[in-house]
């Protein structure tokens, strides 16, 4: 705590004194609203707007940057942005922010927001955020990404950071839009959207997306025996997705349903299964419909509502040699409705009062563990989840808003919550900083508290909210007309950490709220739009994550530094993206640490501004380098071997 | 026809203004006052000069920087409104003619003070809305009722002449600015910027042309700048026509003639500037004529 106030004392003295020369401004007049510089929407940027206004580090990526980086999903996206790293074990995609990823956490430490619906299930709080996720990448118009607690309006599982993905509308597509595209592996990808915006204020998006891999053939060398094909999973690396999203808004009401499901083989014989046997699988499904309302009241106030309806299923295919060889069989199935109302006001001119409620209720929380000889677990858990917030902006000046917000979160399952934020942000012209307090908590999940399979684990059915506590400064300087740098330093502590325990007594592993956790880092980058087209940004990520002992947790580089540059039109109409991503080693479970890794992915595409035709050719890993990703408790691998050099060749045409 | 029309005209004023002038003491002295160093104020100043050389051609025209704290001119012709302010700290009792100004609010205070306000008519305004965007029938409008509600009744009448809807969105702070957005993109097909400085400031104009641009929502901007910046078009002023009013005022003026507390601008032509980089992103067509019309694209 004595170097939290420490950070804080430094951090308004820092304030005070690059602040206070550029507090003295000339006065304004009307008509500078006709002659002022204004920064172009087309090479402004990713800080503009939200970024700057916002009570915490924010970045954006826009779907021009998806397209022309080449992202083939959410987790490629993500892993551009400083402080973010991404780590695969050739199932399942997991998210880093800020120096933890914690092996085992499938995601449920970062709140993922689709249209501002709630993706993270309650079961396991997991998200997909590979192919699997809910919304086909080509879909989305913009990611948002805002590091840092943010439980204060969001709730649980806003923990690490938030991730509102913003998808398109008709208006975007207008039309019929076809894609289609093939790469190593045989990977193949199609996709169908129809969208619209008519006359009569009817807007219709509609789109449908599959996806399907046959995988690598993967050599482990901890299998390499003839009895177990030498090492090499043979066809056992595919993976299939197929989804949907369909969007109606009119007037003020937006209907929207999404729906996906994501079969992915295991080639590592994680848990212990059969090594090369291509029937371990595992399926993920979740789907959504959201009936949202907004409106001007008279007055001036802000008022969205939302009620939804939401599904999840889980279906693990894990094949043993007892003997004999059984299909173990790990399911789980939940749905639940919940509602929401937001109302935003000013009052005074200068207080922007948002406050809201939040009602969910689990229809359905089922848990099945079974095989042909027995029934290990079956139970259906509900749970009623509910939440009040109340958030003030308030602008205290032309340069200094202060930003206060607090929320309570009752959950019938475990204790309840209240998480608050305090936000102090100094703006002029050219520079931005902003202040930082928040804290947030995550709610142990009905798997972490009742899932138990006779063998292994046993089921908790008591655990507290694990909680994390941040402070952070940001300074954001416009250094020219094409350069902006943001930097920022923070500090973490977690309480409370969920984690599977041994229990001495019976060897059984439970989930307990034993781990501690600080970490600290700061975050350096340059964004770049110069006049002549080139684009991109330049960033330098130092984190430092230990435990309560002082122990280095697992799985997190310490220095990362990522390059992205797009460029002007060149030879004939053709654009260039090009990514370069370097990291630490991480340690892993035995101790050691994998080797550090710089990745380069290069993508080709055509001038798609409104041409009717775009075509890209991506390779990704472009010098086939040689890497690895550490295997977590349930591998036998200590390092996992990551792809080399792979390609995609896609086209889309819009009629 | 028009051209031989306008020619006469001119003869005429500056025969009228000559012989005025006759009337009036010999070599004025006029006081220029301005606050900002732009391209619009130095056409202006050039169209002032030029015209007021012709009009009355013993007048000398210096800068304020350029007189000394005693010196009384003839006449103070200020450009922008701050300018107005500057102007009337140092020269009291002197009469003031405001140049570049976008609200008469400012004139009302001052006796000494008379003006020309940069003002597109509303119908005019409208049918170019309508001429650039012929599928469009719902405008919004982004507006603080106590800067602009009289001339938003003024748009709504003159829109359901022409068969369109203005959706009026209050805005009373900046910070009603994000719920009033939400409101246009769920109402309205396109943005009509109007100069309202609560609405279109320096720290609002980046959400508003973020918010167009991504939601696929044309703005018709305030001027140049906002098109370059990627609003879809505006209607825009020949400033040193603009300047050219202002001498034609000031020799008036200054041949002892009465002006009225403000007049509104009056532009010859019908000046337009469109970016069709913006066109393109938003997926819409601008006809060729427009293109060829436009006194500037940016693509």
């Amino acid at each position: 705590m004595a170097v939290n106030l420490k950070l804080i004392g430094r951090s308004l003295i820092f304030v005070a004194v690059i602040g206070f020369p550029m507090l003295v401004q000339g006065e304004q007049e009307d008509e500078d609203m006709l002659f002022f510089d204004l920064p172009s929407v087309f090479t402004a940027s990713k800080y503009e707007q939200k970024i700057s206004d916002a009570p915490a580090r924010v970045s954006v990526i826009t779907a021009k940057e998806i397209q022309r980086y080449g992202y083939r999903n959410l987790a490629e996206a993500l892993r551009s942005m400083p402080g973010l790293q991404s780590s695969y074990d050739h199932s399942y995609s997991y998210l880093g922010v800020r120096g933890l990823n914690i092996p085992g956490d499938f995601n449920s430490r970062v709140l993922v927001l689709v249209d501002g619906h709630r993706i993270n299930e309650n079961i396991y709080d997991s998200v997909v955020v590979d192919y699997g996720n809910i919304v086909d990448i080509d879909m989305i118009k913009q990611i948002e990404m805002i590091r840092g607690p943010a439980s204060s309006l969001y709730g649980s599982s806003a923990f690490l950071g938030v991730i509102n993905i913003i998808t398109k509308d008709g208006r975007d597509i207008n039309g019929i839009q076809l894609s289609a595209d093939t790469g190593s592996h045989d990977t193949y990808q199609g996709r169908i959207s129809y969208g619209k915006q008519y006359d009569n204020d009817l807007e219709v998006l509609l789109s449908a997306s599959s996806y399907s891999s046959e995988g690598a053939d993967r050599y482990f060398a901890e299998f390499d025996d003839p009895a177990t094909n030498n090492g090499v999973a043979v066809d056992a690396d595919g993976g299939k997705n197929d989804s949907l999203l369909a969007k109606l808004n009119y007037g003020g009401f937006t209907l929207s349903a999404a729906y996906t499901e994501y079969a992915k083989k295991i080639p590592t014989a994680s848990y212990g299964t059969i090594f090369n046997d291509s029937r371990s699988l595992t399926t993920k499904g979740r789907s959504y419909i959201n009936l949202g309302y907004d409106t001007l009241l008279e007055g001036g106030a802000d008022l969205s509502a939302k009620l939804y309806y939401d599904e999840y299923w889980y279906d693990g295919d894990f094949v043993y040699n007892y003997p004999p060889v059984t299909k173990y069989i790990d399911t789980a199935a939940s749905h639940w409705w919940g509602l929401e109302a937001q109302l935003t006001k000013v009052f005074f001119d200068s207080h922007r009062i948002t406050t809201g409620l939040e009602y969910r209720k689990n229809l359905k929380t089922e848990q099945k563990v079974y095989d042909v000889f027995d029934t290990y677990l079956d139970i259906d858990t509900n749970e009623k989840v509910y939440g009040l917030y109340l958030q003030d902006e308030w602008q205290i000046s032309e340069h200094w808003t202060l930003n206060l917000g607090v929320r309570f979160d009752d959950y019938s399952q475990s204790k309840s919550s209240i998480n608050p934020r305090i936000a102090g942000i100094w703006q002029a012209k050219q520079t931005t900083l902003k202040l930082l307090y928040s804290s947030a908590f995550r709610a142990p999940n009905a798997y972490e508290l009742f899932y138990e399979n006779t063998i292994a684990q046993k089921a908790a059915r008591m655990l507290e909210p694990e909680s994390i506590e941040s402070y952070e400064l940001i300074w954001e300087q416009q250094l020219s007309s094409s350069l902006h740098l943001i930097t920022s330093v923070y500090h973490n502590s977690i309480e409370d950490m969920l984690i599977l325990v041994t229990d001495p007594d019976d060897g059984f592993e439970i989930f307990d709220n034993t781990a501690e956790v600080e970490s600290e880092g700061f975050e350096l980058e340059l964004l770049v739009n110069f006049s002549e087209g080139w684009s991109g940004s330049a960033s330098y990520a130092y984190q430092k994550s230990q435990d309560g002992y002082g122990a280095n947790l697992v799985n997190y580089a310490q220095n990362m530094f990522k390059l992205n540059a797009l460029s002007p039109l060149i030879a004939d109409n053709f654009l260039l993206g090009l990514e370069l991503q370097y990291e630490d080693g991480r340690k892993t479970f035995a101790g050691s640490d994998t080797d550090s890794q710089i990745l380069t992915n290069l993508t080709v595409s055509n001038n798609t501004m409104a041409d009717e035709l775009t075509l890209s050719a991506g390779i990704y890993n472009l010098f086939d380098e040689t890497y690895s990703q550490l295997g977590f408790q349930e591998h036998v691998q200590n390092m996992l071997e990551q792809n080399g050099r792979t390609f995609r060749l896609k086209a889309t045409y819009r009629f | 026809m028009t051209h031989i029309n306008s020619s006469i005209s001119v003869l005429l004023l500056r025969a009228v203004l000559c012989f005025s002038y006759s009337l009036a003491p010999q070599a004025a002295t006029v006081v220029t006052v301005t606050t900002q160093n732009n391209n619009a104020v130095n056409q202006a100043l050039k169209g002032i000069r030029n015209k007021l050389a012709q009009f009355v051609p013993n007048t000398s025209v210096v800068s304020i920087d350029d007189t000394s704290a005693n010196q009384l001119p003839e006449l103070v012709l200020t450009l922008g409104s701050n300018a107005v302010k500057v102007a009337r700290e140092r020269f009291s009792n002197v009469p003031i003619l405001a140049c570049l100004i976008l609200d008469g609010e400012i004139l009302n205070a001052y006796a000494n003070v008379s003006g020309i306000v940069m003002r597109h008519s509303i119908e005019k305004q409208l049918l170019w809305h309508q001429r650039v965007l012929p599928n469009v029938k719902n405008i919004g409008i982004l507006y603080s009722p106590q800067n602009s509600q009289q001339q938003l009744d003024f748009f709504a009448k003159a829109a359901e002449h022409i068969g369109l809807n203005i959706v009026k969105v209050p805005v009373n702070t900046a910070l009603e600015l994000p719920s009033a957005l939400k409101a246009i993109k769920r109402n309205a097909e396109s943005i009509l910027a109007i100069p309202d400085p609560i609405v279109y400031s320096g720290k609002t104009a980046k959400g508003v042309l973020l918010f167009s641009f991504r939601n696929k929502i044309p703005l018709a901007g305030l001027s140049r700048a906002w098109v370059k910046a990627g609003a879809l078009y505006a209607l825009d002023w020949d400033y040193q026509q603009l300047g050219e009013q202002c001498a034609a005022e000031a020799a008036k003026l200054l041949a002892g003639q009465k002006m009225e507390k403000f007049k509104t601008a009056t532009s010859e032509m019908n000046r337009y500037i469109i970016n069709l980089r913006t066109a393109k992103s938003m997926k819409l067509t601008i006809g060729q004529s427009l293109i060829e019309g436009a006194s500037y694209v940016f693509e």
